[in-house]
C-alpha cells in the first residue's frame, strides 16, 4: 500500500474500480497499519467538517447581526407596499414607454431572478435605456435574502410572479423621476398567501 | 380580476428549458459552493457574488448550449477561478484577518466549547492555512461531496493526481493537529 498512497483514499471514497476496491477491502481487512491510517483519514474529515461548520457560523451569523435593522426596514417597506396592494385598488398600468415595450415582451427572464436569489442583472443591461440609476444588489437587498444560515437553507416556492410597476401608480406625481420603474418578486406558498416580496428598482 | 389589474408577467413558458436545470442547480449547490468559497478565504460578501456570477454564467453557458457534461465541476471551477482572481486583487492579509474573526466569532457564539475544543480548531485553522493551493482546494471539494473526476475538471488537474494531493493533505494536517 504504501508504493500508492492515493489508492486508500480513493477506496475510501469509493473512486476505485470494483475489481480493485475488493482487493483493497482484503488487504485493509488483515493490515493495521492501513487501519489506523484510515482512522485518521476519518479523524481529520470530521476535523475538517467541524471547521467548516464554525466558519460558515461565525461569517454569516455576524452579518446577520450587522444587517438586523437594515433587513427590517427593507421588510417594513415591503410590508407597506404589500399592504398597497390588499388595500389600495390596483390602477391601471401602462406599459413603460421606451424600447422595453410592453411587459409581455421583455426578454426571457431567469427563475431564479424571480425568486430574487440572483439579481436581475441581465435584465439591468436591457434597460438601460431607461435613464435611472443602474445599482449594484445592495446590502438591504442582500439582507433580506441571507440574514443567516436560516435563509442559506430557504427555497422559493414556484412559481415565482414577477410584477413590474411603473412608479407613478404607487408614488405621488413628481416623486420619482418619469420612466422609472420598480420590481417586485412576489412568491406565492403553497397555501396561496404571499411568502415574500421584495423591491428594487 | 378586473381592467384595472396589474397586469403580470408568467415566465412558466421558461421553466421547461435549460433554466429549470440552472435552478435545480442553484438549489442544490448554493449552500455548498458558499461553504466552499468561504472556506477558501473569501467574506460572506464576497462569497456571494461568486455565486451568483457563477450561475449566471452557467445561465448563460446552458442556454447557449454549453456542454452539460461534468456540470458540478463546471460550476466549481468558475466559482474557484473567480475566488482566486478576487484573492489576487485583494489584500490577503485581510482575508487571513477575516478568517481569525471567523473563529474566534465562532468560539464567541458556543461560549460552553472548552479550552481543548478551541485549541484544536486554531491548530486546525493554522494546518489548513499552511496547505498548497491545490490541497487546501481538493480537500475543500472532497468535503463538499465532489468525485475526483470532478475536482479535477474544477481545478484543472489530472483526476489521476487528486487522490494522491489529499492524502498528502490529509497526512499534513495529521501531523500538524494530532502531533
Amino acid at each position: 500500500m504504501s508504493e500508492c498512497p492515493g489508492r486508500l483514499i480513493a477506496w475510501l471514497d469509493t473512486e476505485l474500480p470494483s475489481e480493485e476496491a475488493a482487493a483493497i477491502e482484503q488487504h485493509v481487512s488483515s493490515c493495521r497499519m492501513c487501519r489506523e491510517r484510515i482512522a485518521m483519514y476519518r479523524r481529520i474529515d470530521a476535523d475538517v467538517r467541524a471547521y467548516r461548520k464554525s466558519v460558515m457560523e461565525a461569517k454569516f451569523h455576524r452579518r446577520a447581526g450587522e444587517w438586523l435593522l437594515a433587513s427590517g426596514a427593507a421588510a417594513f417597506a415591503a410590508a407597506g407596499v404589500l399592504a398597497l396592494f390588499t388595500v389600495v385598488p390596483p390602477a391601471q398600468v401602462a406599459p413603460p414607454p421606451g424600447p422595453a415595450g410592453p411587459l409581455v415582451a421583455r426578454p426571457p427572464v431567469h427563475p431564479n431572478e424571480l425568486a430574487g436569489l440572483v439579481p436581475p442583472r441581465v435584465q439591468r443591461a436591457e434597460v438601460q435605456a431607461v435613464p435611472k440609476r443602474v445599482m449594484k444588489p445592495s446590502r438591504t437587498h442582500r439582507a433580506a435574502s441571507a440574514t443567516g444560515l436560516a435563509d442559506l437553507n430557504w427555497v422559493p416556492a414556484e412559481p415565482a410572479i414577477e410584477i413590474v410597476i411603473p412608479a407613478e401608480a404607487v408614488f405621488p406625481p413628481g416623486a420619482i423621476p418619469e420612466g422609472v420603474s420598480f420590481n417586485a418578486n412576489l412568491t406565492i406558498g403553497a397555501d396561496g398567501f404571499p411568502q415574500r416580496l421584495r423591491l428594487w428598482p | 380580476m378586473g381592467s384595472e389589474s396589474v397586469r403580470l408577467v408568467l415566465p412558466f413558458g421558461h421553466l421547461g428549458t435549460g433554466p429549470c436545470e440552472v435552478t435545480t442547480l442553484y438549489r442544490e449547490l448554493r449552500h455548498p459552493l458558499l461553504r466552499y468559497l468561504v472556506c477558501l478565504g473569501l467574506s460572506a460578501d464576497e462569497a456571494q457574488d461568486v455565486v451568483q456570477d457563477t450561475f449566471l454564467a452557467l445561465h448563460q453557458h446552458v442556454t447557449a448550449g454549453g456542454s452539460k457534461e461534468n456540470v458540478r465541476g463546471w460550476v466549481f471551477r468558475v466559482a474557484h477561478n473567480r475566488a482566486r482572481n478576487r484573492q489576487k486583487s485583494y489584500n490577503r492579509r485581510f482575508a487571513a484577518e477575516l478568517d481569525a474573526e471567523a473563529v474566534s466569532m465562532a468560539h464567541e457564539v458556543t461560549p460552553e466549547r472548552t479550552a481543548i475544543e478551541k485549541e484544536r480548531s486554531r491548530q486546525l485553522k493554522e494546518a489548513i492555512d499552511t496547505l498548497s493551493d491545490n490541497e487546501r482546494a481538493c480537500l475543500l471539494l472532497r468535503a463538499e461531496g465532489l468525485r475526483y473526476r470532478e475536482i479535477g475538471d474544477a481545478l484543472d488537474i489530472p483526476t489521476s493526481t487528486v487522490s494522491d494531493i489529499v492524502d498528502r493533505a490529509i497526512k499534513r494536517l495529521a501531523e500538524r493537529c494530532h502531533e
